[in-house]
């Protein structure tokens, strides 16, 4: 068990970060959040039984979703961080030729803003989708929600997103 | 054109730059999967993914990534007409009341050559029985076959409205490898088989889904009825 667990950290470890700091808005807390719930899944609380393939990306999701939720609850009271998901861009508009890339700094601080004004569950189907890469089956599974109503709101926060930035980017 | 293709915005959201776990986070992991296991990994194993650049995959996976696609062309190439090759009768499946006395004084280059690659080559149909599926017939001049694939590409019809054979299974044609999203769009759209004509719901679709022109709710009663 603890082979496959390992090259699932090892190949899902920036999704699950980006997904445990998108629930906590902290760093550390969302480190904290995928140790303890990797202490869980390797004793006794871990899944009883064997995992088929297809679900052992969901469930350690889950987990880690379900670790940064009980840590959260209990860091109610302290100051919210409201640590970015994202890292510093150097690059400015200034500096970037088109065919470089399409993102620059003042681009990627427009869709941050943007990203952080969708809707709790259309953020959080794009984190997942975009940034840790799970499919929308995935997704579903994670979210014990129908892979339609997962793609239906990952089309929304899309269409939002654009509306939004209509003109801007 | 391709739906697959990400939108804009997708586009930019997967160049966001994320901020990346620590070092000692893979070392702690690392350690309490190692614990008690009877084989143990080291715990360098974990360590090895660095963060610091913003790019998502190592050169590992670039690699592996660029053999699995030199291998898939390779693959693939097997079933592809050769660039510029004159087309003859035998490069058309016979029984189609097509004139292949036309065809045959067709450079393949004057297509679409991706086009042509990809409807004929990336298939597990190795003949079709009937070209008028996807041609026009050939125009008067007989130099060209008259405007090919009903306007599916050239056209601004939605996929699932100009394809030939509507929305039937698809793997009876494509290889296995249909996307989550299409296999879910095909499975919507499915049970919206009385709807005749696409732009009827959807605005500009030729490049995929932009959001609908109408109230779902309407068309959906206006339909039933």
């Amino acid at each position: 068990m603890k082979q496959w667990m390992e090259s699932l950290y090892r190949e899902h470890r920036q999704g699950l970060y980006t997904y445990a700091l998108s629930i906590t808005s902290c760093s550390q807390t969302a480190e904290d959040a995928i140790q303890i719930a990797f202490t869980r899944l390797c004793g006794d609380t871990g899944p009883s039984k064997e995992l088929k393939p297809e679900k052992r990306v969901p469930y350690v999701f889950r987990c880690v979703r379900n670790c940064a939720i009980d840590l959260q609850r209990k860091r109610r009271n302290q100051q919210r961080l409201g640590e970015s998901l994202f890292a510093n861009l150097q690059r400015s508009d200034s500096d970037a030729s088109p065919a470089d890339s399409l993102l620059t700094r003042e681009r990627a601080d427009l869709l941050r803003v943007a990203i952080d004004g969708l809707a709790e569950p259309e953020r959080e189907v794009v984190v997942l989708k975009v940034f840790a890469g799970l499919t929308f089956d995935q997704a579903g599974e994670m979210t014990q929600t129908s892979p339609k109503t997962i793609a239906t709101r990952y089309r929304r926060a899309l269409l939002k997103l654009e509306n939004q930035l209509k003109g801007q980017i | 054109m391709n739906a697959k293709e990400p939108s804009g915005i997708e586009a930019l959201l997967k160049q966001m730059p994320l901020r990346c776990p620590s070092r000692q986070l893979d070392s702690t992991i690392a350690d309490l999967l190692s614990a008690n296991e009877a084989n143990p990994v080291g715990t360098s194993s974990l360590n090895e993914p660095h963060c610091e650049s913003t790019a998502r995959f190592g050169w590992n996976a670039i690699l592996a990534t660029a053999i699995a696609a030199l291998l898939a062309g390779l693959w693939l190439g097997c079933f592809f007409l050769p660039n510029w090759e004159l087309m003859t009768k035998s490069s058309f499946a016979a029984g189609d009341g097509h004139s292949h006395a036309e065809a045959s004084l067709l450079p393949a280059g004057l297509f679409n050559v991706s086009a042509l690659k990809l409807f004929h080559g990336h298939s597990q149909k190795t003949e079709f029985e009937n070209c008028s599926l996807c041609h026009q017939q050939a125009a008067g001049d007989g130099n060209v076959l008259g405007e090919v694939f009903r306007g599916w590409f050239y056209g601004d019809k939605h996929l699932f409205e100009a394809h030939p054979f509507g929305l039937k299974d698809c793997s009876e044609c494509h290889l296995n490898d249909i996307e989550e999203e299409d296999a879910i769009e095909k499975d919507w759209h499915q049970d919206l088989g009385k709807l005749a004509n696409c732009s009827d719901c959807h605005k500009v679709d030729a490049d995929g889904f932009q959001g609908f022109k109408k109230d779902w709710h309407t068309v959906l009663d206006s339909s039933e009825g």
